[in-house]
Order: structure tokens, then sequence, then C-alpha cells
């Protein structure tokens, strides 16, 4: 029996819907749309007195240029580093988190986002000194110190701290809808304490580890001090060298074509992460 | 493959002895005892908070108790994990995993206890048992809820578990289908022989499908027994209120078979102790209305209000000791008035006598 569909527009309701909408969609189109293209159309201005546009050049040249693809990499392989780091660090905390009751949940998740209300740069200083020559290394003897400030495993570190809660929140806010009658219900049909996390808890929490990875990498990506402040000139990543392409050297076309690159970057890692995750978010329908 | 192999050949006794619970304090379940017979169907009924869900928890190994014992077929289960007790759960909700389709939730049972021989078959004999033979594929959001509820049953039968405990099947199916599934539930714990304990607040339902009930209250069981006992000699006035309708008499004993209230003099067949409160309650079906009636009781009254309830008509009839309502077949013609003077009677033996009264 088909439903009787009503074609009648319902005009109060769409001016309403419309309104709410409409600061917000205001917002983007003039502070994030517009923006972007302007940019977008930079990165096509091609170089020299009189430049060509449309024009692919500035492309060309950062995508055979070995240091800016260094940089790129770099940039990557830390993001995916630090994304790691949040996820085998906060994983065991979000499932601590799923396993308490009542108020020691609520002490708990406050515990875990208090880092959040602190500045980046504050927290970011922090790291500065335990991993510098006077913090952590110098409890090991001289001949074996390792330099750990300045170097890509410091901004690691400091990426996956700052934005663990991140990583935590997701990951819980997933878990959270587990029904706890599915762990007993699984328990009385003889599944291990192993068995239950493998087989009911780690695929239910899923989506949340998705969506937690999603976080973690695009805000690492696109990190600004931390990575500056951890890894100094010598490692420098994709935000510090947009910022320095288009403010220190004013170089507007190269520095807009490396802003849509990391774009582009960012956006197919965490296409590739959905495609990957894909067969088990549609069985726990995520 | 036959059903025998499926599921356990012969249900198990299951014995709670003496059990107690304590929630924050206080006492949930206390001195708590209960014997089923093997293979039996065995209601437990009553109000919210009585408990009834909290034993479930106990048998399954949920709830940790502070005294007492569990057995099962006459084996101690006390200090064993809900891993090793061999019990099967279907819950309010089903709990079906839901990333897991039909056959997949009733195998997993199978699967973390690698007990794959013939795996395939006995699924599907699973799945024919309870009528899903050609759903096993499917998600539990692609199924109805009473095919949920039939995953649900199914995946605990299928770890050939001691005892099955139900806790509110049926109560997030509508009417139609929950009448269906009651006859289901029948039908499949017969074929399965398991010994069932199903757990309602709902004692329609729970006496259309179990052998034996029992009736909880604050902890305790306030009466075990057939459901036809329990309605036709309630022994105690928890049970005599909570059990089906019934009009409520007050009154003192004025001779050993005489109930004094008011200005009405009430024959009992049950002996009472003279000067002593009782509570005469009476079923609508105990009691005869019309014209003339002629029996051991008989009053005059008038008619308060009446019910149209299909089959039946109930009127309420104030009369000297009281009010009380008779039930009348649907088919009759007659037809009483409201504020008509009409007749009223119950046998001496009719109804349950419970002694004391709370005012």
């Amino acid at each position: 029996m088909a439903e009787a569909v009503s074609l009648r527009v319902d005009w109060p309701r769409l001016v309403l819907y419309s309104a709410m909408l409409a600061p917000l969609f205001i917002i983007l189109l003039f502070f994030f749309v517009v923006p972007l293209g302007i940019v977008a159309g930079n990165s096509l201005t091609g170089t020299g007195v009189d430049a060509a546009f449309p024009s692919v050049s500035q492309y060309t040249s950062i995508l055979t240029d070995s240091y800016y693809l260094g940089i790129l990499w770099r940039t990557v392989v830390v993001g995916l580093a630090a994304t790691l780091g949040a996820l085998v660090l906060g994983y065991p905390a979000a499932l601590v988190l799923f396993f308490f009751q009542g108020r020691w949940r609520q002490v708990f998740l406050f515990v875990i986002i208090s880092p959040l209300f602190i500045s980046v740069i504050v927290r970011t200083y922090g790291w500065m000194v335990l991993l510098g020559p006077g913090g952590l290394p110098s409890l090991l003897p001289s001949e074996i110190r390792p330099r750990l400030i300045k170097t890509e495993f410091a901004i690691m570190v400091g990426l996956a701290h700052i934005y663990i809660p991140y990583m935590v929140l997701s990951i819980n806010s997933a878990m959270s809808r587990i029904d706890a009658r599915y762990l007993r219900a699984a328990a009385t049909l003889r599944a291990s304490n192993y068995q239950i996390f493998r087989d009911i808890i780690l695929p239910l929490s899923a989506p949340g580890v998705v969506a937690g990875c999603a976080i973690v990498f695009s805000l690492s990506m696109t990190s600004f001090s931390t990575p500056i402040l951890l890894g100094g000139s010598g490692n420098k990543t994709m935000p510090y060298l947009i910022y320095q392409q288009n403010l220190v050297v004013g170089d507007w076309a190269t520095g807009s074509a490396l802003a849509i690159v990391l774009l582009a970057v960012t956006m197919s890692v965490l296409v590739t992460l959905t495609l990957l995750s894909r067969r088990v978010m549609t069985r726990v329908g995520g | 493959m036959r059903l025998q192999d499926i599921t356990n050949p012969a249900g198990v006794s299951l014995d709670l002895e003496q059990v107690e619970v304590n929630y924050g304090g206080g006492a949930v379940l206390a001195d708590f005892s209960l014997g089923i017979e093997p293979g039996e169907l065995f209601g437990l009924i009553g109000p919210s908070g009585c408990g009834k869900s909290t034993s479930l928890g106990v048998i399954a190994g949920f709830i940790p108790i502070e005294r007492g014992k569990v057995r099962l077929g006459g084996r101690d289960v006390t200090g064993l994990p809900s891993q090793k007790r061999e019990v099967g759960v279907v819950f309010q909700n089903y709990a079906l995993f839901p990333h897991m389709t039909a056959a997949e939730n009733i195998g997993y049972g199978l699967r973390v206890s690698h007990d794959m021989a013939d795996y395939d078959a006995r699924i599907q004999s699973l799945l024919d048992l309870v009528k899903l033979s050609a759903k096993g594929g499917r998600l539990p959001r692609e199924l109805s809820g009473g095919e949920q509820q039939r995953v649900a049953i199914a995946r605990a039968l299928a770890i050939r578990p001691k005892v099955l405990l139900l806790d509110e099947p049926l109560s997030n199916l509508d009417a139609r289908l929950r009448g269906e599934m009651q006859e289901e539930l029948r039908r499949i714990q017969r074929e399965a022989k398991v010994t069932t304990i199903f757990v309602t607040h709902d004692q329609d339902e729970a006496f259309a499908v179990c052998d034996r009930v029992a009736i909880m209250n604050l902890g305790r069981i306030e009466q075990l027994g057939r459901p036809r006992d329990l309605y036709r000699r309630p022994a105690t006035r928890f049970v005599a209120r909570f059990i089906g309708k019934s009009s409520r008499l007050q009154g003192r004993a004025a001779a050993a078979d005489t109930l004094e209230i008011a200005d009405a003099q009430i024959r009992t067949a049950t002996p009472m102790q003279p000067g002593r409160t009782y509570e005469l309650y009476l079923r609508p079906e105990d009691i005869s209305i019309g014209a003339a009636v002629h029996t051991d009781n008989r009053f005059e009254g008038r008619v308060t209000s009446m019910l149209e309830a299909g089959p039946h008509r109930y009127y309420s009839v104030r009369f000297d000791g009281g009010e009380v309502q008779a039930m009348f077949s649907a088919r009759a013609e007659t037809d009483f008035d409201l504020s008509a003077p009409v007749w009223i009677g119950w046998p001496a033996q009719a109804g349950a006598l419970l002694e004391g009264s709370d005012g």
C-alpha cells in the first residue's frame, strides 16, 4: 500500500527552517566557501610577469620539487603517527571509561577532557621542557642521551598528546551506545571476556574509532604551532610552509597551491580510511 | 537433523536455596528459595520491583549473591560466572548483536566455544524451529519485533542450555503478535524440552503459557502453584488482589460460618474464628445477578455502573455489605438499568476468605 505523498509546499515551515539555517549558511559562504575559492583561484595563477590563467604550473613545480614533497611526506607521516598514537593510548582509556559507572564515569571523563581547557601553546611548552636537554633525556647517562626536541618524534608525541581527548570522546560516544545487555548475552553464550571484547565491543565501537582517527588526523595535518615549537625549522610541516610562502615570501600562488595540495592529501587519506572501514561500518550501521 | 540433537534432550531441575541479594543497603531478595522441575515452564510474576528480574539475574550469574545457593540439575553453580552456567537468556529488548545476521547471532555461542560440528545444519534446524528458515541472512534491524524475538530464543537454545530464562520477552510486541508468540513459546519449549523460567508482569500471559507460576512481592514468593489454583484459591490478600478481578468485602466473623458486614450477614463455607476480621474476595463469575437468585447468600442491591467487555458485561452492584462486580454473558438479552433494583447472590463456598484487613 503506497503512502500518499503530499506535494503541497509547507511555506511557513520552509521559511522557518530557512531562517534557522541562514546565519550559519551565510557565515560559511562568505568566510569559508568564498575564501577557499579565492585560494583555489590564486593557486591557478602561472609564474612570471605575464602569468597565464588558469595554469597548473604551480602544481607541477610543487609535485616535482623534492623539497616540497619531503615536507608533504613528513606532514603525512607525522599526522598518521600522531593518529596511531592517540588511538593506541586513547582506546584503552575509552574502554575503562565504558566500564566505569555513574559518578566515576563523569569524573574520569572530566579528567580526560580537562587538557582542552589549557592553551595548546602552554601544553606544547610543557613538552618542550620535558623533551628538552634538561628534561627526560637528562635522566640518562650523557653517552646515550638522545636528542628529542626538534625532531619529528617530538612533533608526533606533542600532537598525539594534544589530540587524545578528541579520540577518547569520539570512541566513548560510540561505546556508550553499546547496550550492556549485549555483553551479558555474550557471556551467557559462553564468550570469554576477550571474545566479548573482540566480537562485540570492538566492532560496535568501530564508528567511534574511524571518527576519532579522522578528527585527530585532520587536526594533526593542519596543526601549526605544535610542529614549529617541537620540530623546529629543520622539521617543517605543510601549515608552516604555507604560512611562509604566503606571508614571508609573499608568493601567494605557490602558497595557495600548497594549501590546496594539503587539503587534497588530507581528504584522500580520510576517503581511504572511510573506504577501508566500510565493510564493518555498514554492519554496525555507522 | 532432529531437534533432540540441537537442544538438550532432557531438562534439568533448578533450585534456588535461601538466596539473599542486596543492592546498596536494602535486601532485594531475602531467604529466597525456589524449586523448579525438569522440563517445566515456570512463570515468575509480580509488580515491578518485586525481585523477579533480580532472581533471573541470580540464576544467569549477572548478580552476585550474599548468601544461599543456586543449583542446576543438582550441581552447585553459585560461584560460577555466566559463561560456565549453561543458561540461555532472552532479554526484554532481545539484545541481538546488531552487527551480526540472524544466523550469526544464533551461531555465536557455538562459534566462541569452537563447537563447529554440523554447524550449518544446526543453525538451519534452529532457524526452522523458530520459523525463520529463509531469514538467516538478515540483520536484526531488518527483522520485525516478533522475528527478532524468535532469533533471540534460537540463539539462547543453540548452546543447549540447561535452563532457558525469558525476561519479559513479549512486552515489546503488539497485542495480536503477543498472543501468537505465547503459543509459539509453548510449542518451542515443549519441543525443546528445556526447563524454562518466564518472567513477566502480565498475569494473563503467565497463566496462558506456564505450567506453574510463582507470584512475587517485595522479594518473597507470595504463592506458588498451577495458574487455576492461584486464581481459585489465592492464599494471601496480596495474591487475591493481584490476580484477576475480584470484589473485596471486609467484615467481622459473627460465627464460624457467618461474616458480618455492616447490616449484611454473609454465609461462608470456610470456618472462621468468631470475633476476628476477614476479607472475602469474590470473582465476578461467582456472583449471580438477576430479578431473582436462589443461593446461600442473596441480597437486593442497585446497579451503579456497567462495563461492556466483549463476551461479558460487568455490573457493579451496591448492597448493604458493600459493592461487588458481577459478570453477565453478553449473549443474554436481559439488561439492568442503572440504579434499578436487582438481586445478587453467591454460594457459601464461593470466593476466597482471608483473615486480616488493612482497614
